[in-house]
C-alpha cells in the first residue's frame, strides 16, 4: 500500500525566492541550472567487504558494499550468477527516514541501481558460473544511504559502480562437485560504467543534481542512466508532478553531456 | 464531459464541477455541460456531498462523547453536534448525559451552522422543523440529484408529497426520510427517487414520477 | 531481461500475437462493477484483467497521517497469486511495493485533492491476469475508477508501455515481449493536459529508440484515452454537449 508522505514544510520565502531564481536560471546555492555539486569519491575502506566505495555528492552521501558468496542460480538463468541490490535509507541519514523494514523509497532506488547496473551489462554474469546450474558466485550489493542532502539516486548508482570496479573475486577449483577456494583473487572486470544524473522539476524548469531544498520543492524528477556509449538503461520518473514530453527530451540531451563529464572525471573515458 | 474536457474559455466564470487548467475551464467529473450568465458548470452524474453552510441534513449519530455527538451525514466528513447545542448553554457534564438524550444510531435533522477546511462540519437542531426524526425510513440519494428531487420552488417535492401523501423529509446530503407507513407506497417511493437519480436529465420526469406513485403507470 | 530464442517478430513484420508493431491490444472496459465500492471498473487489455475498486474521500485512520490541506491517496498494485504462470505468493513484493508508489505517484497529479483536506482516497487496484504492461493498464483503470466515483480530477490518465522486440520498437508489450524483449517502457500520460506522469524504462535502448518509443506511447495513451472517455460517456449515456435545462 503507498500513501502520500507529508512533504516537510518549506517557508513561503525560501519558495519564492527559490523560484525566482530559477525564472533567471539561477540556483540558490549559486550553481549553474546543470552543475553537479562537488563530488568526492573513495575506494576500498572497508576490509570485510569483497569492494566498497563511500561517494559524496554535495552533502549527500552513499556508502556501497560488495559482497560475494556461492549459492545456486536462479532457475530461468542457469548459466548466470546472481546480482541482487538492496538499499537502506539510514534513520540516521534523514529526519524523513524510519527504522524498519524497508520502505518504498528504498526499494524503489534499490530496484532503479539494480536496472542501471543489469541492463548495461556492466557485469559478465556468465563469467560469475562456476558450475552452470548448479553454483554460482552470488553479488550482493549493499547501498547504505548516510546522509541525505538531496539526489540520492546519482550518488547511489555511482557508489555501486565504483565499489564494483573496487571489487575482488575469489578464485575457486573444483574438486568434484565442492569449490574450495585456491587462495587467489582476480579483480571484477567491468564491462561498461553506467552513470545516473537526476533532474528536479518544477513546473517549466528543470535543473540537475537537486540539493535538499530543491527535493522539497519540486514537483517531480527524472533521472537517466545512461552507458559509455550514451545508450539508456534506465529511466525513471520519481515523485508527483508531471512534465511535457518535450522537457523529457531536453533533459535526455542534457543528461548524456553531463555523463560524459562524470566519465571523465572518473577516468572512464579519455577524450 | 468528462473530467478534463474543455468546457469554457478563461473568459467564462469557473462554475461547480470545474477547474482552471492551463488557462481553460474544464470539467472535473462526468456529467453534462451547463452554461449561463453566471458560468460554466457541469451537472455531475455521480459525487458526495460537501457539506455547506445553511443546509439541512439528515444524519445518524454514530459516535457519542461526553460535550458532543458524532454524526455521520454521508459525506467526508462527520457532523458535530455540540452538547450546548442540546442542552443549553448551562450544560452540566456530571448531569446531563448526552447518551441518554440521542444514543447511536439516533436519526436527527439537523442545519450546518459552520464548516471550513480545517474543521469538521457544526451542526445544530435548535430550528423550526430540527430535531430527532422518531420514524421513517431512511433512503439514500445520490446527493447531486437532491435538486431535482426538491425541484424548481419545491415542485417536484410537492408533488411527491401530495402524489403519496405522506411527509418526505429530504437533506441536502442526500438522505431522505419516507414517513408513510404503507410499505407498497414506501417501495413506489424508493423506486420513484431512483428514477429521479437515473433519469435526472431527461425531460417530462415529473409525469413520469407522479405517475409512478399514484400507479398510473407501470414500474419505470 | 532474458536472452530469449522466440522469434518475436516473424517475416511478415507481425508479433506473436498476430499485432503490427503499432497496434494496441483489444481494450474491454466495465464501469461500476463492484456495486458496494464508490467506484470501479474491469478493465481488460489483451489478456490482462484487472479490477479496481476506489474508496472515498474518507476519514483517515490512522488519524494522524492525514494532512491538513488535501487528501491522501492510498494505493496498492497488487497481483493476484494465479494471475501469472508460477503462483505468485500474496505478500507484497518488492515490485509490488514499488509500482504502488509509480502508480501513486502517477495518479496524484490528477486528483484535485486541496478539494477534501483531512480525507483519504483509496485506490485498490488487482491483477487478476497479467500478461505485460500491468502497471500502465492497471493505472488506466484507476482514472475509470475515479472518476467513475466523482472524485473530482484535473483530467484523465492514461498509460501505454512500449518496447523493443527483435530490433523493433513495438507498443503495447505483452508477457513474451516484456519478458524477452530489450527493454520495456511503460509511460502514463495526460491528454488534455500533454504531461506525462509516470516514465520507467528497463533495459537498452539508443536515445533515438528513446525518442521514439516515448512518441510512439504518447500516440498509444491517446487512443487508450479515446476509449476511456468513450466509456465514461457511454455508461452514463451522456448525449454529447447536451444543455440541461430543466431544473
Amino acid at each position: 500500500m503507498s500513501v502520500t508522505r507529508d512533504r516537510p514544510v518549506i517557508s513561503k520565502v525560501l519558495h519564492q525566492e527559490l523560484m525566482d531564481l530559477l525564472a533567471r536560471d539561477k540556483r540558490m546555492d549559486g550553481r549553474a541550472l546543470h552543475e553537479f555539486r562537488k563530488m568526492e569519491v573513495e575506494t576500498g575502506m572497508l576490509k570485510k567487504a569483497e569492494g566498497s566505495a563511500l561517494v559524496s555528492v554535495g552533502g549527500t552521501k552513499v556508502l556501497a558494499g560488495i559482497k560475494v558468496d556461492l549459492g545456486s542460480p536462479f532457475p530461468d538463468t542457469p548459466n548466470q550468477g546472481v546480482l541482487t541490490v538492496n538499499a537502506e535509507l539510514l534513520p540516521l541519514a534523514s529526519p524523513t527516514f524510519e527504522a524498519g523494514p524497508p520502505d518504498e523509497r528504498s526499494i524503489a532506488l534499490a530496484r532503479y541501481v539494480d536496472r542501471s547496473i543489469r541492463e548495461s551489462k556492466a557485469i559478465d554474469l556468465e563469467a560469475l558460473a562456476l558450475q552452470p546450474g548448479k553454483m554460482v558466485q552470488v553479488l550482493y550489493i549493499d547501498i547504505y544511504v548516510l546522509d541525505y542532502n538531496g539526489n540520492m539516486t546519482d550518488t547511489a548508482v555511482l557508489a555501486a559502480v565504483k565499489a564494483l570496479e573496487n571489487t575482488n573475486l575469489k578464485r575457486y577449483t573444483l574438486e568434484g562437485d565442492t569449490p574450495t577456494f585456491n587462495g587467489e583473487t582476480v579483480p571484477l572486470a567491468l564491462k561498461d560504467y553506467p552513470i545516473s544524473t537526476t533532474f528536479g522539476i518544477i513546473g517549466e524548469k528543470f535543473f540537475l543534481d537537486p540539493n535538499l531544498e530543491e527535493e522539497h520543492a519540486a514537483e517531480g524528477f527524472m533521472s537517466y542512466t545512461y552507458t559509455q556509449e550514451g545508450n539508456l538503461c534506465a529511466v525513471m520518473k520519481n515523485e508527483q508532478g508531471y512534465l511535457s514530453p518535450s522537457q523529457i527530451f531536453d533533459m535526455l540531451d542534457v543528461g548524456w553531456e553531463k555523463a560524459q563529464e562524470i566519465s571523465r572525471a572518473m577516468n572512464w573515458r579519455k577524450d | 464531459m468528462v473530467p478534463g474536457e474543455v468546457i469554457g474559455t478563461g473568459d467564462n466564470r469557473a462554475g461547480e464541477n470545474t477547474v482552471k487548467v492551463q488557462g481553460s475551464i474544464v470539467a472535473t467529473r462526468v456529467g453534462i455541460r451547463r452554461g449561463g450568465p453566471e458560468g460554466v458548470s457541469v451537472i455531475p452524474l455521480k459525487g458526495f456531498y460537501v457539506p455547506r453552510v445553511g443546509d439541512m441534513v439528515v444524519g445518524i449519530v454514530c459516535d457519542v462523547s461526553y460535550n458532543m455527538w458524532k454524526v455521520d451525514i454521508n459525506s467526508p466528513y462527520f457532523g458535530v453536534l455540540p452538547a450546548t447545542d442540546v442542552f443549553g448553554r448551562r450544560f452540566d457534564p456530571t448531569m446531563d448525559d448526552p447518551l441518554k438524550q440521542f444514543d447511536i444510531g439516533t436519526v436527527l435533522k439537523a442545519k450546518i451552522v459552520a464548516f471550513d477546511r480545517s474543521q469538521d462540519p457544526l451542526l445544530t437542531i435548535r430550528d423550526q422543523d430540527l430535531g430527532k426524526a422518531d420514524f421513517g425510513f431512511l433512503v439514500r440519494v445520490n446527493p447531486s440529484k437532491i435538486p431535482r428531487v426538491i425541484g424548481r420552488g419545491g415542485s417536484m417535492l410537492s408533488k411527491i408529497q401530495q402524489a403519496s401523501n405522506s411527509r418526505v423529509i429530504v437533506g441536502q446530503n442526500g438522505t431522505v426520510i419516507l414517513t408513510t407507513s404503507d410499505p407498497a407506497m414506501r417501495d413506489k417511493l424508493i423506486r420513484a427517487l431512483k428514477l429521479i437519480e437515473e433519469e435526472a436529465h431527461v425531460y417530462g420526469l415529473t409525469e413520469k414520477v407522479v405517475g409512478l406513485i399514484s400507479g398510473k403507470v407501470e414500474g419505470q | 531481461m532474458t536472452e530469449g530464442k522466440t522469434k518475436l517478430i516473424d517475416e511478415n513484420g507481425l508479433r506473436t500475437d498476430g499485432r503490427r508493431p503499432d497496434e494496441l491490444r483489444p481494450i474491454r472496459i466495465e464501469l461500476g462493477y463492484l456495486k458496494h465500492a464508490d467506484g470501479s471498473v474491469l478493465y481488460e487489455q489483451g489478456k490482462c484483467k484487472i479490477l479496481v475498486a476506489v474508496f472515498g474521500p474518507s476519514e483517515v485512520h490512522p488519524k494522524h497521517i492525514e494532512l491538513p490541506d488535501r487528501a491522501i491517496l492510498k494505493v496498492r498494485y497488487h497481483m493476484a497469486p494465479f494471475s501469472v504462470d508460477e503462483r505468485k505468493s500474496p505478500a507484497p513484493s518488492r515490485r509490488e511495493m514499488e509500482l504502488s508508489m509509480v502508480v501513486r505517484n502517477a495518479l496524484e497529479p490528477i486528483v484535485i485533492t486541496e478539494l477534501f483536506p483531512r480525507t483519504v482516497v483509496e485506490i485498490f487496484i488487482e491483477i487478476l491476469q497479467a500478461d505485460g504492461g500491468t502497471r500502465v493498464a492497471g493505472l488506466t483503470a484507476a482514472a475509470l475508477a475515479l472518476a467513475d466515483a466523482g472524485i473530482p480530477l484535473r483530467g484523465l490518465v492514461a498509460g501505454c508501455a512500449v518496447g523493443k522486440a527483435d530490433g523493433t520498437m513495438v507498443l503495447d508489450l505483452n508477457d513474451i515481449e516484456d519478458k524477452e524483449g530489450d527493454a520495456d517502457m511503460p509511460i502514463a500520460y495526460i491528454p488534455t493536459m500533454n504531461k506525462v506522469s509516470l516514465l520507467q524504462m528497463d533495459g537498452l535502448l539508443t536515445r533515438d529508440e528513446f525518442r521514439q518509443g516515448i512518441s510512439m506511447a504518447i500516440n498509444g495513451s491517446m487512443r487508450t484515452y479515446a476509449l476511456q472517455a468513450a466509456a465514461l460517456k457511454s455508461k452514463y449515456s451522456l448525449p454529447e454537449n447536451q444543455e440541461k435545462e430543466e431544473m
